[in-house]
Formats: C-alpha cells, sequence, structure tokens
C-alpha cells in the first residue's frame, strides 16, 4: 500500500473544508485534519519495487510525498478510510494498474485491475465514533461506497467479488403457469420485474399455449423489454379523457394510440402539409432524432433523463445519464460524432432547512452540487462543449430531482455512398460487444426507473461512469464507420445487452452466447450478465469478413471487442451459456406481446381566477426580488464548470455581454469548419403554469423554446423539436388527465407553428412516498429545440450595443398573471390563474419577420421575454451590455385596460414576446419591414447606467441603477460563495 | 536538416485526448502538413517521429487525469519514448496547451532550467477546487526567446482546466525561469492590470500569473489556455460587440512555429 500526501506543515484547502464541513454535526472541536491518497496493490511487490512506483508514478514531488504500508502523522485520534465498495468502478485503480505495468517493473499476479484506490482521513481532538458516523453521511454516499473508522489502522474491505457458480444454479423455471392473481403480483414484485398483473397474465397466457414454465433469464428479458423505460406504454396506450369545464359542460377526448396521435401525428401532418420545406430524415425510430443540415452533413439531437438515479447517488447518477445520451447520439444512424451538450436539472430550493427534508432523501442543495459535479467530471473528459441549459426550483422535485442530459450530433448525410441513417443486420453478422466488461452494476435499473421510490429504495442500479473508456471507443468508432465496417450500431444502455440485442436481432432474430461476455468477476448468472446495464459498453453487428479490421482499429485505441453471437434469421431470440439454452422467445411477441390498457382520466377545468389587488408599492425593489429568485438569477456557478469552448466552434456561448456573463437565450455552435452556417440550441420549461393549466403549460414551453432559438438567430422554418415528459404516477386520474392535456397541446401547437417534433422520452412514476404521504412532481414538459442558423455572422446576442439605439417590443402583453413571478414574489398566487396563451398564427408571423430584419442588418441584440416579463428582461440586457434604457410603458401594445396597469405591463409572462434592440439608423427600415405586426418602439438605450422607467401616465415608476440590478441576480447562486465550496 | 518540402506536425493522442482536432485544425491552417497518431500506433513505430518538425501535445484528460493530470502520459513520454523525445527537443519545437503544459511539466521538459529534464515544477488543482472554464485575458511578457508568440503584445484566449496552478519546487527554479525568459504569457484583469492572483482573472490562482511557460531556448512552450479554440474572430466571447480578429488570435501562435520551421529546419 501506497500512500500520497501534502508535503505542506499547513492543512490545504481540501483539508480545511472537509474539517469545517465534518465539524458541523461534530460535539468537539477538529484539532486538525489531514488526507491522504491511497492505493493499496494487490500484486506483491518488493519494497524497492513499490518504492519506484511511488516515486515515478503516484506523488507529485513537488507538492506531495508518500510513505510505504506506513501511516505518515503522528498524535491522531481517529483514521477514517473511505473507497468505492468492491465491484464499483474504480478509474484511478484502472489508471494506476495499466501505468504501472508501463513502468517495466517484474511481472508479478494477475494482469487485470490490481489496484483499488481509496482515501485516509486523520483526525486529531476527535474520538467519538458515533458522532462521526452521523458526520461521516454529508460527505461519502454508501451507496457506493464504505467508511470505516478505526483509531489506529486502515481497514480495506476484500475486494475480489468473484464467486463460483454450481451448473445446476445457471437457469432456474419460474413456475407461473398455475399461478394465481397474487401469486403473479408476487412473483413480480419478488424479482423487482416491475410487471403489472395484465403483463403478468399476458405472459402465462403464453406460457400455457408452449405448455411451459418460462424461465428465470426469459422473464427477466421480458421485465426489461416491457420496462416503462423501454417501450413507454403509458403513452402508447389508448387514452379517453372526460373534460368537464367551469360551467359543467363536458367534452370527451378518445385516443386508440395517445403519443401517434398527438406527437407523431403533429410530426406527420407538418411532413406531408407543410407549405416548407421538409427538414426531417429520421423520426422517433432511431436512438435520436435526425434533421437536415447543409448539402454535406445532417444533425441530430436527443435528450434523455436520469432522474431515479441521480435522486439517491447524484454525482454517479447524473455522469452515467450524460454518458448515456452521448452514447444514444453515438448510436445514431450508423453514429453521429457529438457536438454539444445541454443539461437542464430541477431541484428544490437550496436553501431549505435540513428538518423540511425527510428521511431518505439527501439535501438539495448537495443533490445540486452532486449533479453539477456528475455532468462535469463526465461531459469535460468527453470533449463536447456544454452550451445549453436551466435550471427550475420548486420544493416538490425534493424526492425527485429531475435530471436532463441532451447531446446534439453531426453526421454526414451519405457513408460510403449510403443514406446514413438507414442501418439493418444481415442474417450471419456477428454481434459484437465492445468497451467496458460486465459486472453486477445496474442490474434491474430500467424497471428501478419505473417503480415509485421511498425511503426503503435501494439504489444498487447507481453506477460510476468512466468517461475515458467511452471517450476512446468514440474515436475508434468513427474509423469503423467509414470504413464500413458494420451493420448497425445500438447503445447498449438501460436493459444492458437485452435491450441492445433484442432491438438489433428485433426483425430477424439473434442468437447470443452468455459466457462469450468478458465478465469484471466470475460468478454472474446468465441473467445478470444479460441485463446487466454496466456502463461504457456498445453493441453492433458486424459482416464476419470484416471483424478482424474492426477489431484491430479498437484494440488499438486499447478498446476490448468481444464476438458474442450473430444474427440467425430464425426471428428467435435464443440465449445460451456454453451448451446449455437458457431462454428462447419469439421476437414478434417480446416486441409486440405487451397489452396496452385503455387508460382513463377525468379532468375539471378550474374556474379561471381574476381577482383585483392593489399594484406593487415599490415596482423596483419588486424587480431585484424577481430577479434574485432561483429561477432568475445567475446560473455562472453552474455554467463555469462545463468547458463551453471544447471542439473550438462555440460562437454563441451561454454567457453573453460586457464581462461575459448575462443571460444568453440559447446558444450556436458552428460545427463544419467549411461552412458559416450554425447550429442553434435553446429549451423551453414552465411547470408553474401546468398547476393550473397543463395544455398552456406545454403550449407555453414549445412557444418558449422557439422564441428562444429564434433570438439564438436561428431560421424559424428550420427548427425541430424533443419533448421530455416528466410526470407523477400515471395511474392517478388527476395526472393522467394532465399528460393527455399536454399530449393535445403538443400535437395543436407543433402543427400550428409547423415546427416536427423528432424524437421524446418520458420518465413516469416521479413520486416520493414519505411518512406525512406522497410527494409528486409537477407536471414537467422539457422542450428541447435545435436549429439552424443560415449565417452565424448575422447573430446579434442579447446584450444591448449602443447608447442612442431604439428598444423596440414585438409581440402584445396581456393579462395573464397566471403563474407569474410576479404572483409568486408577493404571495398572490391565487389571485389570478389566467396562464399565458399561445396564437401560432400570430407569433410566427412575428418570428419570421424579426429574423428576415436580423439577416438585413436591422437587430443590434434581441432577447426573450419569459420569466418575470417584460422588465425582468430589459434588465438583464442592460446589464449585460453595461448600458441603461428609458422606457415608456405607454407605447407596450396591449389588449386589456385592467388595473394594475403599470405591472401587468411590467411582469405579466405573456407569450410570443421578443425585444428588440435597433440600430439608431435603421428605426424607419426595421418599422417598414415589421409592417402589420404588433410591436412598439417602447424606449432608447442611454449611457448613463441606469434603468428608467414611465409608468402608463408618464410618471417615473422605476429608477434603478443597473449594477445593483445585476447584484441581486448574481447574489443567490454567488460565483465565490459556491465556488469555493467544491460537488465532490 | 529535413529534406522534407513544407513544415510538417504531429498531433499525439492518448486516451481521453479531446483537443487534437481543433490542434490539428489550427496547425493546418497555419499551413503545416498534420498527422493525427494515437500514442499506441506511435509506440508501434517510433521512428515515425523523424519526419516532423514540430510535435503538439493537444488538451484534454489523458488516462483520465486519474492520480495527476498528464502524469500517466508523461511516463508513457519518459518510459517508452524517452530517447526519441529528447532527440526531438533538441532542436525541433514542441508544443503542450493546457493538459499536454501539464504532460511536458509532468515529464521534466519544462520548465527544464539548467537544460536537465528533471521535474522543477507542477500545475496542481485550481485554489477553487474544481475545473473553471472563462475567457482570460493574457499579456506576452516573454522578451524574444520564445519562438511562439513574437509580435504578440496581449491576447484573449479561453481556459478550461482543474489543475492549472503551476507550482516551483523551490523559489530559485522561478529566479531562473525569469533570468532565462522562459515566462511567457501571465494572466490579466479586465483593464489589463496584473492580476495578481485574483480570481476570476488569475483563475487557479497561479504562482505570479503564470499561463504559459517556454524552456531555456524557446523551443518548447507550454500554456494553459487554449490557442486552437480561438481561430476565427466568431469565437471571441464579444465579437457581435465589434471585438475579436481574424488574423491576432490565437493562429498567431501557430504561424509563427511555421515561420521558425521554415527558417530553421527545413
Amino acid at each position: 500500500m501506497i500512500l500520497i500526501f501534502s508535503k505542506s506543515g499547513e492543512m490545504e484547502p481540501d483539508e480545511i473544508s472537509l474539517g469545517e464541513q465534518l465539524s458541523k454535526n461534530l460535539a468537539s472541536d477538529i484539532e486538525m485534519l489531514r488526507i491522504a491518497k491511497g492505493y493499496s496493490i494487490e500484486k506483491r511487490y518488493s519494497h524497492e519495487t513499490l518504492d519506484t512506483i511511488g516515486n515515478s508514478l503516484l506523488v507529485d514531488p513537488i507538492v506531495e510525498s508518500y510513505s510505504i504500508d506506513e501511516i505518515p502523522w503522528e498524535g491522531y485520534s481517529t483514521l477514517i478510510t473511505v473507497g468505492y465498495k468492491p465491484g464499483v468502478t474504480d478509474n484511478v485503480g484502472h489508471t494506476a494498474s495499466i501505468a504501472i505495468n508501463d513502468l517495466g517493473l517484474e511481472q508479478n499476479g494477475n494482469s487485470n485491475d490490481f489496484v483499488h484506490s481509496f482515501t485516509l482521513i486523520a483526525l486529531w481532538g476527535v474520538d467519538s465514533t458515533e458522532e462521526l458516523i452521523d458526520a461521516l453521511h454529508d460527505v461519502f454516499n454508501p451507496i457506493v461506497e464504505f467508511a470505516n473508522i478505526s483509531s489506529n489502522e486502515i481497514v480495506l474491505p476484500r475486494y475480489d467479488l468473484s464467486t463460483t457458480v454450481d451448473d445446476d444454479a445457471l437457469v432456474q423455471d419460474i413456475p407461473i403457469i398455475d399461478a394465481n392473481d397474487e401469486e403473479l403480483i408476487e412473483i413480480s414484485k419478488k424479482g423487482l420485474l416491475a410487471l403489472n398483473l395484465e403483463e403478468m397474465k399476458a405472459i402465462q397466457a403464453h406460457y400455457k399455449e408452449l405448455s411451459r414454465e418460462p424461465t428465470d433469464i426469459e422473464l427477466e428479458t421480458f421485465a426489461q423489454t416491457w420496462s416503462e423505460h423501454c417501450v413507454h406504454k403509458t403513452l402508447k396506450s389508448a387514452a379517453r379523457l372526460e373534460i368537464t369545464d367551469h360551467v359543467g359542460k363536458k367534452q370527451l377526448l378518445m385516443y386508440d394510440n395517445l403519443i401517434k396521435e398527438t406527437i407523431f401525428a403533429a410530426t406527420r401532418i407538418i411532413r406531408e402539409n407543410g407549405d416548407k420545406d421538409d427538414i426531417c430524415v429520421s423520426v422517433f425510430k432511431d436512438n435520436a432524432g435526425i434533421i437536415k443540415f447543409n448539402e454535406n452533413f445532417n444533425i441530430c439531437f436527443k435528450v434523455e433523463t436520469h432522474n431515479h438515479p441521480s435522486a439517491k447517488e447524484p454525482y454517479g447518477g447524473a455522469a452515467t445519464g450524460i454518458g448515456g445520451v452521448i452514447r444514444d447520439i453515438l448510436a445514431a444512424g450508423m453514429g453521429a460524432k457529438p457536438i454539444a451538450n445541454t443539461d437542464i436539472f430541477c431541484f428544490s430550493e437550496p436553501n431549505i432547512s435540513r428538518d423540511e427534508v425527510p428521511e431518505g432523501i439527501i439535501h438539495p442543495k448537495e443533490i445540486m452540487k452532486g449533479v453539477v459535479a456528475g455532468v462535469r467530471d463526465y461531459g469535460n473528459p468527453m470533449g463536447i462543449p456544454t452550451v445549453n441549459g436551466s435550471v427550475y426550483f420548486d420544493k416538490r422535485y425534493l424526492g425527485n430531482p429531475l435530471v436532463f442530459c441532451g447531446t446534439a450530433g453531426i453526421i454526414p448525410r451519405k457513408i460510403n455512398g449510403k443514406p446514413s441513417e438507414n442501418k439493418e443486420p444481415n442474417v450471419g453478422d456477428y454481434l459484437v460487444v465492445i468497451g467496458g466488461k460486465t459486472g453486477r452494476d445496474g442490474i434491474h435499473g430500467v424497471t428501478f426507473a419505473s417503480l415509485e421510490m421511498d425511503k426503503h429504495t435501494s439504489s444498487n442500479p447507481v453506477q460510476i461512469g468512466d468517461p475515458i473508456t467511452e471517450r476512446m471507443f468514440m474515436e475508434a468508432m468513427f474509423k469503423a464507420r467509414d470504413k464500413g465496417l458494420y451493420t448497425f450500431v445500438q447503445d447498449c444502455g438501460g436493459g444492458g445487452l437485452s435491450s441492445a440485442f433484442g432491438e438489433m436481432g428485433a426483425e430477424l432474430g439473434c442468437e447470443i452466447h452468455l459466457e462469450k461476455v468478458p465478465l469484471k468477476y466470475q460468478g454472474l448468472l446468465p441473467w445478470e450478465i444479460w441485463i446487466s446495464e454496466s456502463q461504457e459498453r456498445q453493441a453492433f453487428s458486424v459482416p464476419p469478413e470484416h471483424f478482424e479490421e474492426f477489431k484491430e482499429i479498437f484494440e488499438l485505441e486499447g478498446v476490448g471487442v468481444y464476438h458474442v453471437g450473430m444474427i440467425t434469421g430464425n426471428k428467435k431470440l435464443v440465449l445460451k451459456y456454453g451448451d446449455l439454452k437458457v431462454g428462447e422467445i419469439e421476437m414478434d411477441f417480446l416486441h409486440n406481446g405487451v397489452p396496452l390498457p385503455e387508460k382513463e382520466a377525468t379532468w375539471r377545468q378550474g374556474v379561471p381566477v381574476m381577482e383585483g389587488f392593489e399594484p406593487s408599492d415599490a415596482p423596483g425593489e419588486l424587480l431585484k426580488e424577481i430577479l434574485a429568485s432561483w429561477n432568475v438569477c445567475s446560473k455562472e456557478w453552474i455554467v463555469r464548470q462545463y468547458d463551453s469552448e471544447v471542439q473550438g466552434n462555440t460562437i454563441l456561448k451561454p454567457l453573453q455581454g460586457c464581462k461575459n456573463d448575462g443571460p444568453g437565450d440559447g446558444s450556436v455552435i458552428k460545427p463544419d469548419p467549411a461552412s458559416w452556417a450554425g447550429i442553434a440550441l435553446s429549451n423551453g420549461m414552465n411547470p408553474f403554469y401546468g398547476d393550473f393549466d397543463p395544455y398552456l403549460m406545454a403550449a407555453s414551453s414549445i412557444d418558449e423554446a422557439l422564441r428562444n432559438i429564434v433570438c439564438c438567430g436561428a431560421d424559424p422554418n428550420h427548427v425541430a423539436i424533443l419533448d421530455n415528459f416528466c410526470w407523477g404516477n400515471p395511474r392517478d386520474p388527476e395526472h393522467m388527465a394532465k399528460l393527455i392535456l399536454a399530449c393535445k397541446a403538443c400535437k395543436d401547437i407543433a402543427t400550428g407553428f409547423e415546427t416536427p417534433f423528432i424524437s421524446g422520452k418520458d420518465s413516469l412514476n416521479n413520486e416520493y412516498k414519505t411518512d406525512d404521504g406522497v410527494i409528486s412532481i409537477p407536471a414537467t414538459l422539457l422542450i428541447s429545440a435545435i436549429g439552424k442558423v443560415e449565417d452565424i455572422r448575422n447573430v446579434p446576442s442579447m446584450f444591448l450595443k449602443s447608447p442612442g439605439n431604439f428598444l423596440c417590443i414585438v409581440g402584445e402583453t396581456r393579462d395573464e398573471l397566471g403563474g407569474s413571478h410576479y404572483l409568486k414574489t408577493r404571495n398572490l398566487e391565487e389571485k389570478n390563474t389566467m396562464v399565458p396563451t399561445v396564437d401560432t398564427h400570430t407569433f410566427m408571423n412575428h418570428y419570421r419577420a424579426i429574423h428576415e430584419c436580423m439577416n438585413n442588418g436591422l437587430i443590434a441584440s434581441m432577447h426573450d421575454c419569459s420569466e418575470g416579463g417584460l422588465i425582468t428582461s430589459i434588465s438583464e440586457m442592460c446589464f449585460s451590455g453595461e448600458l441603461g434604457a428609458t422606457i415608456h410603458l405607454k407605447n407596450v401594445p396591449r389588449d386589456f385596460t385592467e388595473d394594475p396597469l403599470n405591472d401587468i405591463l411590467l411582469f405579466s409572462e405573456s407569450n410570443g414576446r421578443i425585444l428588440v434592440e435597433i440600430p439608431k439608423g435603421k428605426k424607419d427600415e426595421f418599422i417598414k419591414a415589421m409592417e402589420g405586426k404588433i410591436m412598439g418602439i417602447i424606449g432608447e438605450v442611454t449611457s448613463d447606467t441606469r434603468l428608467l422607467v414611465e409608468g402608463i401616465d408618464g410618471n417615473c415608476i422605476i429608477n434603478e441603477s443597473i449594477s445593483d440590478l445585476k447584484r441581486a441576480w448574481q447574489a443567490p447562486l454567488d460565483l465565490e460563495h459556491y465556488l469555493g465550496t467544491s460537488g465532490e | 536538416m529535413s529534406d522534407v518540402e513544407n513544415p510538417s506536425a504531429i498531433v499525439i493522442i492518448f486516451p481521453g485526448t479531446n483537443c487534437h482536432v481543433e490542434t490539428a485544425r489550427a496547425l493546418s491552417m497555419a499551413k503545416f502538413e498534420v498527422r493525427e497518431i494515437h500514442v499506441n500506433e506511435l509506440l508501434q513505430d517510433k521512428s515515425i517521429l523523424e519526419q516532423f518538425q514540430l510535435l503538439a501535445l493537444p488538451g484534454g484528460f489523458s488516462y483520465g487525469d486519474d492520480i495527476a493530470s498528464g502524469k500517466v502520459a508523461a511516463n508513457k513520454l519518459l518510459f517508452k519514448l524517452e530517447d526519441q523525445i529528447k532527440s526531438f527537443a533538441n532542436d525541433k519545437l514542441i508544443i503542450g496547451i493546457c493538459n499536454g503544459f501539464q504532460i511536458l511539466v509532468k515529464a521534466g521538459l519544462l520548465p527544464a532550467v539548467g537544460g536537465d529534464f528533471k521535474i522543477q515544477a507542477t500545475l496542481t488543482y485550481n485554489d477553487l477546487g474544481h475545473f473553471y472554464c472563462d475567457w482570460v485575458k493574457l499579456k506576452n511578457v516573454n522578451s524574444g526567446k520564445c519562438v511562439y508568440t513574437r509580435g504578440i503584445d496581449f491576447i484573449e484566449l479561453p481556459v478550461a482546466h482543474g489543475e492549472g496552478k503551476f507550482v516551483v519546487k523551490e523559489d530559485h527554479v522561478f529566479d531562473q525561469m525569469e533570468k532565462n525568459d522562459q515566462i511567457v504569457f501571465k494572466y490579466m484583469k479586465h483593464d489589463k492590470s496584473p492580476a495578481n492572483g485574483a480570481f476570476p482573472h488569475n483563475p487557479g490562482n497561479s504562482l505570479k500569473d503564470i499561463a504559459g511557460i517556454c524552456d531555456p531556448t524557446g523551443r518548447i512552450l507550454g500554456l494553459m489556455p487554449h490557442p486552437e479554440r480561438y481561430l476565427l474572430r466568431y469565437n471571441h466571447p464579444r465579437w457581435t460587440a465589434g471585438f475579436g480578429d481574424d488574423e491576432e488570435n490565437g493562429i498567431r501562435i501557430f504561424q509563427n512555429a511555421r515561420d521558425y520551421v521554415i527558417e530553421h529546419l527545413i
């Protein structure tokens, strides 16, 4: 064992910070705390050899020292050893094993990973073990780590997990043919299968016909393939919704297949009837949606959620979330190159007290830090710029934080003369798995994701990611792709091999030899190998004549390649372990046998509330409060932890302005060095509107995503969108009703805008059972948009450019304060429930006209008008550009006369509005170009760095310094404060 | 002297390297013939190196930056390619960017005061404790020793790293570096005054605001900021407000290298 520790006699920043964290929960003071990095080495090396290893590899001699088999300090009262549990990916140990072999030392022992990393913490002045156990809960995660407290020794677990399996335990029949309903449910529950009674009965009927019992691996295959995570059975079901409006009138909505008749239908209608060019290339059927980009390339986009794992182990959960969606892009068509990441998170407010957090839930601040660190530590090494994101805070995300990870990719339109979106395996092709080895990690991940959680929910499904392996196979994969060495590629994520090969062989059938899958340790049962979700693997079908070359390319990168089966053509899934057949399932039943019973729901439309209330007596103060609210405030602390510049193509940054720190509406990258065209990414989400009107919640999200991407310079005619539904329990008729209404809105609004959906994903059952009842998340629909910018040189950005320029608002402001930050901040949420509406025809006319103006050089800056309303957006343009503005509210186009007039104009969040800065000499030209559109010139840009607002009657109602506004906006997630305390 | 007509550069890729595409693009734009090669392929035929006049170690996370950033890759060079690298360093050009800089320092190729390749300095964890990405302002303080930065006075470039705090083994190392004109780039504030260690201008609290250094010959350069990410004015964070330049940007570093190669190496 070798220990590496700081040379300095003074405590290092990480030691001070850990000491402070532990002290919070300890009665006695920590006098001193030191940390050492430990390497436990299994090979039996001589002391001299260990000395060489320490000296030439492990120690940084400038700042560190090392010791061999010896604790380097004296006088400590307690030692704590923390490390990854056996079987959890240990990247540092893995790299150390490789690097020690590079030293060319004596050969000794096995060649697998023989180094295990750990951390040793020594404390002076603390000896209460019990208190320490409590205190440690904040600094290590028992899901993936062990911790041992001792007075004088280092205690490590037994790392070798290998066991032996008796031949007769390799496969078991599970008797279900004669089981009654209760027994069927019990079998599903006991096996963590998450199959409901209808599904168990369908399987029972099928095996009755076959006159045999299913084997364990067969039942597991159904559980994986039929899971909500893999098959989206709620959205595919027939649905029936009875709506009663506020006067008692009833309306019935009926669908045979909800998603097909709403979201898919919108895309079909747009492609068939639209009066513009069809931009779609591949929609809904692949791992990502693919659209056209230019004559040489297509682009693709996918957003996934990784909610359940992130609740239990935020760091590992979020990291594997981003790892998974990147693999989706690598498996889009023949494999696309990832060019941008986007991350959207939903958390509970990070400042709630510990007492408010129910048992079994991690405090939201720790979740936020862990999630951000997890995305950072996986996303950055992958070399993909993270350019876009958002964070939403609501206390109902306490038990179920949401983690949306998205990746955009680029792929040549043709590869070896064939359209790159088409992939088909052939009979006789080898089935190949590449990348990491398989262990017990992530078993039952997808069925776990389909269940509600409570304090007893275990988290074996959570894994630690290894971005370097994924990076390595990505490099190799493109070489193999361009040489035409494979016929099909499939992500090996949720459901593991069962999902990847089940998908690949769905049409033709396949046979898998599970004993050929390389294992991290011996003793896995065939069914465990089959459904393990070990990370960083990808599945391919490779024609036998290309296999050797395919293998060579990956092995040069240091990536393992394993031939584990073949495409058969008998339309069956055959699973073998050596000579033993452990399972055989008809592909047709596997993929089409899942029962989809009709979902029933009812919805009672509330009476719209529009009560009067007093105007705010200090709108300037209220503005600062809104700027400082969790949802509006600066997210720079998060953005700066991500590499937004790698690949060198980032044109419009996530943060913009004179100090590079203002809030952009989205981002633009220029992925093709040979072209001035760019790709814009944005998103829209309004979970608060859903409390009053789920239809308008979904409609607003689509409009917001579109508005944002237009502000980034995308052509509104060349935009595609993704849906990500995160919902509560769909068996609850109210949640189901909200889901149906949101789907209906998706169809109506997407069709109205002629903006097609190209892919999507849903995550249901986001509920947490506490002793006081169930916490269900608000109905949350994330809309992510990808669009084409014809010429990136025309993009204006969001911050004010020049004194003397004019400010214009395009679009109408209405009395739509429902769900607004204004009412939230004033605690008047019940006073008005009129949520912003969407008029697709008018809005799209405006967006097209604005885009035309941008291309003609008539726009100096533009910014989306959303959370916090008109004045919040103007403030952001001012402080980002370090310029002031004078605003005349009487010039804001409106359709109402109700009081409080000024407040509604300032803070209403009406959709369809964009703020535009017009260069001073271009005003007339702009007005002419916008003829017939609803717009008003509402003010001028000034050099005096104050924001002045004249109310309707000409009085000055706001007079604020822009630096005060900026300070308010930056305060909650203050950079220095949050940066000082790292997530991991 | 080589018999090759055009300047040619080799870009070495380690597992986890992720900036090789844009580094190769920058070298191509500066009119180098460029070959990107995986270190495992290079080890199969080490003599390949002889064909090139410039060796680039791009940014990324070589071997995951596990153990310490750049350490395992540095050992790869020291234990598997020692003779070839030392002979390359003898008269040719080497540039290490970000992770490449970390590799050069941990292999002892920088700062190499006194000319011996011993470990004299390190790039360690930023004081703020984690990765940080932003654009920084840099002043070229080199008096002419460094062959890459001639004609550059002041430049803005992006940084993106978690371990960019330059630290020397003993004070005399820094004194010697200064005496030898080995300091190249220093972090500055918005108003172009010295950052003096202040966050976020000097993001990792690097010693004496050091962002880039060269060896005593000026032919080996290591820097934390990424010149290959600023090759167009449209990469600049405030190009929409008229900032940024199509010529005075990161490309100058690679063009200077090309000029040196043409003048001295072919």
